[in-house]
């Protein structure tokens, strides 16, 4: 905040070479005791430590040193008033030292340069620097830094930075830690403005004790309660899908966190809906972040070297969404030497090489892509025996890539390009008889069903990053994504009839964003920031059902909407006290598509009361979300596999919510991390289907219109209260994480008549997850368990008869009062994996073999009943049964 | 180093405690709720109205009749008629006078019933008449083959990817309909009513026997009449059949919001039940004006 002290006028020598600097500063110290209270001093060769604590004693205000600084000085003082400044310099009077208050009831005591009184200016030495990966040069997001000798500590930040201003120029000792990596300590004596910290990366049964430390470290850093910031080494712990490290997969054994699906469906996290989860990758957002329907994510854990996700409160940094971010950093590229790897698994190939390019660049590019259209075929040409010929095709694939180029033009700047680029490909046409027997389909048929379908992401995001000065570190962000979806269909089920029909859905993003960390004191670090993005939201349908050859009904229609939206930031990481940490923070947005400005405040306090005893975390936070996505809940002929992502307009306004949340975290059990949060959580403004029962049930729909769409939705409310557990063990061999969630969702449409609340879609009370993995030689054993809750399912209550007036027909219904009045069966599946590693030609080498659902059982994941059988139960549809995967990676 | 067998413990315990709390909801409670039907039409008497009850959904499959209804009346405009219930059928209500009250155009109507624990009530307006004018058929010469599936389920969850799927073969019978103009502000249902009717999964998509629409969305004919077309099937064993000679019944309704709200939330009894309009109770009390005509279709 400020640097204070001066000569003082009447004060005794002037040899107290202190600044004047914040007037402001000096007033909240205070001039004069508490309570005008006088206070005494009396000092004759008195160790100039036991003065300082003397004068702690007496005006309550602490003075922060290293005692290794006062060492074997003594003061003579004699004081009696009530001003704090003249008594403090008294005491330090002789001494080459100055005095930076970061608080009102705190002071830090920084030596002096006598060579060089530049240094010792205000705008004197910033010890900073960049942390880096010791073997690739990556830069370290999130590691920690901590001057011992100063009690105070800083978290780098996305270009691996860090600074403590105020800082003398005599030898200041430090520790970096970073998990995954070895402790880094060293003496700073360079008065350089910033200097390169590199950390060793270490296996995690080297030592059990260093393993614990920096659990403890890591976790220590993040001050807002439900951050989750997970190294690539701790993903790679995880088990994935069907063989794949996945990230979101990872994620999914963090508290409070799930799968929609059984294996597929979105993120939900704390009861919100997966439309609320903002995905970043470098910066850049990602509007479908899924595979083969939605199976495995296109987060590849090996190409991310730092993944942070928010759960419920997240800076005011972030917005645009309700409930959670997901911040994922692509990897630099080794700076050090050439890498290569590749995988294989039961769904696709995967390959990662990354090198240094010159001594200031670097690049990483990993792709993957399912084979499964290579091994089945995917163009079959066909000939029955009457001669006639034809082209069937059975192919589905995905792929995709990534790509990341950093430029390093000096010490100070870097400029990255990153570029993702990701497709589903589903491309049939078939008989229609399909049946077990593949050879019955491989033959010329005149009813047949053509699906094209193709869906995906490209994303291009520009970084430059320039340190300024020692201070001050700028961050600049251009960034363009596009989410694309094609829907493609010719059904031909009569010689008579047909349908055909192409539909497109394009979402664009054009986006910059500039962020500035200002470090003005070691008590504040403080980031500003603006960004503006425009999205352009495109869609069509040509379709054309033909009911007979003179009997049709065309389709053509399309939709486009282009919205700006504008945000401004800043916020704060405060330090009042070496235990204490305050995350204030203000988010301010506006959005064109119906002129909306919002205030968003945040505030996320962290308190440590005893590193190892207990972390006590608190945060209350206000989020908007301009853009919602829903789907057509009518037709057969779009939306099936597309997102359509609508913007805020005036007769729909943006969605709020809120949220408060505690938690707690404990080192005390040897390491083990056991951390509790509770949160309560309440929305507005989002959309709920205005016909909770109906669902796809023809060809056509009443259209693709934003405001047709809008048309099946009604404004809604939502509310979710849950307690989280989740334990974390690491030794020498073992890895065991659990979670259990006990949370409640709900909301209500709120133009409804009965608009009492009741369960959300996936409401689950209880949620229980184990991961445990074992490591030994050359043998990794894992398992994993899920176990929760079922989902809500509207059971009927009655049943009744009702007569058609025309046809005389009666037909029965069952009566449905309430909605989400029952639940599924409890869901539970148990994984197992084991893997071996061995040396083979000059390259590392693992297999493996997955497991998915080992007890073979089969869960029910829906149920329907059917009224018009007597005694009727539900029909249960059943989840995936047993399936053995392999993989096999080669380290090159 | 291994995990202490204090913290395997810790995870015990937990889990315990999980599985006791997490038991799962059972089947609601069955509440017995009165049944309305009526359809009272413009310029007709009014009509029968059927009334019965809910049944436990682990009853039989036979409706039950509601026992004990205090009161039911029906108000049309200025005059109410009582309801009395059919000594011969349970689920039947007459109205008690003789004398036949008709309704026009325009009229608000009100149902009220009371049974010991339970009011009833539904209102509505009379729509105009509607008169159906000329209906055409038209089919092919030949039979065509269709795909008939029993199921299009697909579940990428449960590997549920298998469709049973057979050819047979129909005639596809296009028929148009139209009426006068009126300029109502409403929705009409315009229905086929073959004698045998035919329905298969995937052929249901591509046969428009009955459709409900906002009026004021219909093409008109050069006549100025209003125009619709729907397509049936009649179903033959082989593609050497002849055209089967049948009857046809082409309906045309006219109804309100509320009108179309319950039809087209009718047609799926296994995941929804009708939309109603009855206060306190369930079924649909309407106001419709209605026109048929039956034709026979033959080569």
């Amino acid at each position: 905040m400020a640097i204070t002290g001066d000569i003082p006028p009447d004060g005794p020598e002037a040899s107290v070479r202190a600044y004047l600097g914040s007037i402001l500063l000096w007033a909240l110290l205070g001039t004069t005791a508490a309570a005008g209270q006088t206070i005494r001093l009396d000092f004759s060769d008195t160790p100039l430590s036991e003065a300082l604590e003397t004068f702690a004693a007496r005006t309550g205000m602490d003075v922060v040193h290293s005692p290794s600084l006062v060492t074997d000085l003594v003061t003579s003082c004699r004081y009696r008033g009530t001003s704090q400044r003249d008594a403090l310099i008294c005491i330090m009077s002789g001494h080459d030292f100055r005095v930076e208050s970061i608080s009102p009831r705190q002071a830090v005591l920084i030596p002096l340069d006598p060579d060089n009184p530049t240094l010792s200016q205000p705008e004197g030495r910033v010890l900073s620097g960049f942390v880096r990966d010791a073997e690739t040069g990556e830069s370290l997001h999130g590691a920690h830094v901590v001057l011992p000798g100063v009690g105070s500590g800083a978290v780098t930040n996305e270009a691996g930075y860090f600074a403590f201003p105020g800082m003398g120029t005599k030898p200041i000792s430090m520790a970096i830690t970073y998990l995954g990596y070895a402790r880094l300590d060293t003496t700073v004596v360079s008065r350089s403005a910033s200097g390169s910290f590199s950390l060793e990366p270490m296996a995690y049964q080297v030592s059990g004790i260093v393993v614990e430390e920096e659990s403890r470290r890591r976790a220590d850093v993040t001050i807002t309660p439900g951050l989750v910031s997970v190294s690539r080494r701790d993903l790679q712990q995880f088990p994935g899908t069907l063989g794949n490290t996945d990230v979101l997969e990872s994620l999914k054994w963090l508290p409070g966190v799930q799968r929609a699906g059984e294996a597929t469906g979105g993120l939900l996290i704390r009861g919100s809906g997966p439309d609320q989860n903002l995905y970043l990758i470098d910066g850049a957002p990602v509007y479908h972040p899924w595979h083969a329907f939605s199976l495995i994510s296109i987060f590849q854990t090996d190409t991310f070297k730092d993944v942070s996700l928010y759960r419920g409160a997240f800076p005011a940094e972030f917005g645009g969404r309700l409930s959670a971010v997901l911040d994922a950093e692509l990897r630099d590229g080794s700076r050090s030497e050439p890498n290569a790897s590749l995988g294989i698994s039961g769904l696709n190939a995967s390959f990662l090489m990354e090198s240094p390019i010159s001594e200031r660049s670097s690049f990483m590019l990993s792709g993957r892509r399912s084979y499964i259209d290579r091994l089945v075929g995917r163009r079959h040409p066909v000939e029955d025996d009457a001669g006639r010929r034809d082209t069937l095709r059975t192919g589905y694939y995905f792929y995709d890539w990534s790509a990341k180029y950093t430029f390093r033009p000096d010490a100070r700047s870097s400029v990255s390009v990153s570029w993702y680029a990701g497709r589903d490909a589903l491309d049939l046409r078939l008989p229609f008889d399909l049946s077990l027997d593949f050879s019955s389909w491989l033959r010329p048929a005149d009813l047949f069903f053509e699906v094209d379908q193709q869906w995906g992401n490209r994303i291009l995001s520009m970084r430059y990053q320039r340190l300024i000065s020692s201070r001050l570190f700028l961050t600049t962000t251009l960034y363009y994504s596009r989410y694309q979806a094609r829907e493609n269909t010719l059904i031909q089920p009569s010689q008579s009839s047909n349908v055909s029909s192409q539909y497109r859905v394009d979402l664009e993003d054009t986006g910059a964003r500039v962020v500035l960390d200002w470090y003005p004191s070691l008590a504040h670090q403080v980031r500003v920031g603006v960004e503006t993005v425009q999205h352009q939201f495109d869609s069509g349908l040509d379709a054309l059902v033909a009911y007979t050859p003179t009997l049709e009904e065309p389709v053509n229609e399309t939709s486009r909407t282009v919205a700006t939206e504008a945000s401004f930031f800043i916020q704060d990481v405060w330090t009042p006290g070496p235990t204490i940490k305050v995350l204030p923070g203000l988010r301010a947005s506006w959005f064109g598509s119906g002129s909306f400005y919002r205030l968003s405040p945040r505030l996320s306090i962290q308190w440590a009361i005893d590193p190892t005893w207990l972390i006590v975390r608190a945060a209350a936070s206000s989020q908007v979300q301009y853009l919602q996505r829903i789907r057509d809940r009518n037709a057969y002929l779009y939306d099936l596999v597309s997102s359509r992502w609508v913007p805020a307009q005036s007769d729909v306004p943006p969605s709020r919510s809120r949220q408060l949340s505690l938690g707690l975290e404990t080192h005390r059990i040897p390491r083990t991390i056991l951390r509790m949060d509770g949160f309560v959580r309440e929305g507005r403004g989002m959309l709920l289907p205005e016909d909770e029962y109906q669902s796809k049930d023809g060809l056509l729909g009443p259209g693709i219109e934003i405001a047709t769409l809008l048309g099946q939705f009604d404004r809604g409310e939502e509310r979710s209260l849950g307690f989280e557990i989740g334990v974390q063990t690491r030794t020498d061999h073992w890895l065991v994480v659990g979670s259990y969630t006990r949370m409640r969702s709900e909301n209500r449409i709120v133009a409804s008549p009965q608009a009492a609340f009741r369960p959300s879609r996936y409401d689950t009370p209880h949620a229980f997850g184990l991961v445990a993995s074992f490591e030994t030689g050359r043998w990794n054993l894992g398992g994993s368990m899920d176990w929760r809750s079922g989902y809500p399912v509207t059971v009927p209550a009655a049943r009744y008869q009702l007569v058609d007036p025309i046809s005389g027909e009666a037909t029965w219904y069952y009566h449905r009062p309430t909605l989400n009045n029952g639940r599924l069966p409890y869901y539970l599946r148990i994984d197992l994996k084991m893997a071996y590693r061995f040396q083979f030609a000059d390259a590392a080498w693992s297999t493996g073999l997955s497991v998915y659902n080992m007890l073979s059982r089969r869960n029910v994941v829906n149920q329907t009943w059917d009224p018009a059988l007597p005694d009727s139960g539900p029909d249960n549809r059943l989840g995936l049964p047993i399936l053995p995967m392999i993989d096999l990676i080669i380290d090159l | 180093m291994y995990l202490r067998l204090r913290h395997i413990a810790h995870f015990a315990v937990l889990a315990v405690t999980v599985g006791l709390l997490g038991c799962d909801s059972t089947l609601p409670s069955h509440q017995e709720t009165l049944v309305v039907e009526a359809w009272i039409q413009t310029e007709a008497p009014l009509p029968e109205i059927r009334i019965s009850s809910t049944r436990p959904i682990r009853d039989p499959l036979v409706p039950s009749p509601a026992l004990d209804i205090l009161d039911l009346n029906v108000t049309v405009g200025d005059h109410k008629m009582s309801y009395t219930r059919d000594p011969s059928n349970p689920f039947s209500f007459y109205p008690a006078s003789e004398t036949p009250t008709h309704t026009a155009a325009g009229q608000n109507f009100v149902l009220e019933l009371e049974a010991p624990g339970a009011s009833l009530s539904a209102s509505g307006t009379l729509p105009p008449p509607i008169a159906a004018r000329d209906v055409q058929v038209s089919f092919p010469n030949d039979p065509i083959s269709v795909v008939l599936v029993d199921s299009l389920v697909v579940g990428l969850d449960s590997l549920n990817l298998s469709l049973i799927a057979t050819t047979g073969y129909i005639y596809p019978v296009q028929v148009s309909i139209s009426w006068e103009d009126i300029g109502y502000d409403g929705w009409v249902e315009a229905r086929l009513q073959p004698d045998a009717s035919f329905s298969s999964s995937l052929i249901d998509f591509f046969l428009l026997p009955s459709q409900v629409f906002p009026e004021d969305s219909v093409s008109l004919t050069e006549n100025g009449l209003l125009h619709w077309e729907g397509v049936y099937a009649v179903p033959v064993p082989d593609a050497e059949s002849a055209f089967p000679d049948h009857s046809l019944r082409v309906v045309l309704t006219r109804g309100d919001d509320r009108f179309a709200r319950f039809l087209t939330s009718r047609d799926a009894p296994d995941r929804r039940e009708p939309v109603s309009n009855v206060r306190g109770g369930l079924g649909f009390v309407g106001g419709v004006s209605m026109d048929s005509v039956r034709v026979s279709v033959s080569r």
